[in-house]
């Protein structure tokens, strides 16, 4: 998804991004599917955290069923 | 369409933040596991995924701040420089993180088919332990047997002797006479002694218990679909001719069995890819007759001779103590074992063994050489 965001952003037009109200409210005019693509990549981190949040639950499961089994042992 | 940008930037800094936050969460708590167990191939494999993937999130969410800083500060000029090395950092850190997973998966993969094999050595191990003391059960037994036919054989005679002239004295003797009392106690003891012998005699019979009536047909057939796999995983073609009735016998199955397998596996390593193995059973005479015929690299004259040697082996790794396990099962069973052999033709084993034998009748019993 990010690759495909980086490639997107190359092939973007240059006058695309609307920057006159400064780069915290930039503006983006989507015109062909680069663009939409784009803009859906720009936002990954919506699943790059949860993703690190299962597999950090899923550590912490095995550090719980490791720690039962060496408390049984 | 006109979106705006400013979710993405929300999204895209918190979710570095957080990003950093939880690649820290998941290297100490992959840590704390691995500190428990060191040699857990799974911890190993987490360690080291959690670590390139913590310099990934680090290298890409520092990347994103420090380009929002710098173009909110006014220095896009410097962002614009500093990206292409940000870029190659991530590009590095994700090889990394593909590199780890696929080199754990091959790890994993041997780790997985040496595990096989440990299990199979395991088995094979149990094996040799069973057949070993089944066949030290069956040597005491056949020394206990021994011992007692001997003794019972060596005083049967001279204790019917003293008791049958104990006895014959006692009916001559009148009531009334000195040594009456005398002769009733020797005849009474050597009763007592007639009693041990026989007591000796049945401890030989114990021995039946080991041997049971099965069909040698079975065994064979038993045998054969336990080998099946290996059979055709070599593409050995296979001929079973086994006589049409049931070849009744006093055997131990489970020995035989041991014997056969020992028997076939050595056919199939000694035939080539697409060879073949001939199993046929017959009766003959008194005899029940197992022969195992294969078309691999046979052996000289001078291997044949040797086959039965404790430790002597050609093969790389053999135990050498194979075949003469197979020839002691076989004497076991009073039965007889011939090798024939010839180098590039293959090899013929034929087994004779006797279907009635030991204790049927008494005079049978002989013990094994």
């Amino acid at each position: 998804m990010t690759f495909c965001g980086h490639w997107a952003e190359e092939g973007l037009d240059p006058g695309a991004i609307d920057r006159q109200m400064g780069h915290l409210f930039r503006q983006l005019h989507i015109t062909d599917l680069g663009g939409l693509i784009y803009y859906l990549a720009s936002l990954d981190h919506l699943i790059l955290i949860p993703a690190f949040w299962l597999f950090y639950l899923g550590l912490k499961d095995f550090l719980a069923s490791q720690q039962k089994e060496l408390a049984q042992q | 369409m006109i979106w705006s940008l400013a979710p993405s930037l929300v999204v895209d800094i918190t979710g570095s933040i957080l990003a950093i936050i939880l690649a820290g969460f998941c290297f100490t708590t992959v840590r704390r596991l691995l500190r428990q167990e060191p040699d857990n191939a799974l911890w190993i494999f987490l360690f080291w995924f959690s670590t390139a993937l913590g310099i990934f999130a680090l290298s890409r969410s520092l990347g994103h701040i420090a380009k929002h800083v710098l173009i909110l500060t006014g220095f896009p000029q410097v962002w614009k420089s500093l990206s292409p090395f940000s870029g190659g950092i991530n590009t590095f850190t994700f090889i990394l993180i593909a590199s780890v997973t696929v080199f754990f998966q091959h790890f994993q993969r041997i780790y997985r088919r040496m595990s096989a094999n440990h299990a199979e050595l395991e088995t094979f191990s149990r094996d040799i332990l069973h057949l070993n003391r089944d066949l030290e059960t069956m040597v005491m037994e056949r020394t206990m047997a021994e011992m007692a036919l001997g003794v019972a054989d060596g005083i049967r005679n001279p204790i019917c002797v003293i008791g049958g002239f104990s006895r014959l004295l006692l009916k001559r003797l009148t009531p009334d006479d000195p040594t009456r009392e005398w002769l009733t106690t020797i005849a009474a003891e050597t009763k007592r002694m007639e009693e041990m012998v026989t007591k000796f005699e049945s401890l030989a019979e114990k021995r039946e218990y080991f041997f049971g009536q099965e069909d040698l047909n079975q065994v064979v057939e038993t045998t054969l679909t336990t080998l099946a796999p290996e059979i055709e995983a070599k593409e050995i073609q296979l001929h079973t001719s086994l006589w049409p009735e049931p070849l009744m016998g006093k055997i131990n199955g489970h020995l035989l069995r041991v014997a056969l397998s020992h028997l076939v596996r050595n056919a199939i390593e000694a035939t080539p890819r697409g060879g073949g193995i001939t199993l046929t059973t017959k009766r003959d005479g008194e005899f029940a007759s197992l022969k195992i015929q294969d078309t691999g690299r046979g052996m000289s004259p001078e291997v044949v001779e040797q086959v039965f040697t404790p430790f002597y082996t050609t093969k790389i790794g053999g135990s050498g103590l194979g075949l003469v396990f197979v020839r002691q099962i076989v004497e076991e069973h009073r039965g007889t074992i011939k090798i024939e052999s010839e180098v590039g033709r293959g090899t013929r084993v034929i087994i004779d063994l006797p279907q009635r034998f030991m204790l049927q009748q008494r005079s049978d019993f002989r013990p094994a050489q």
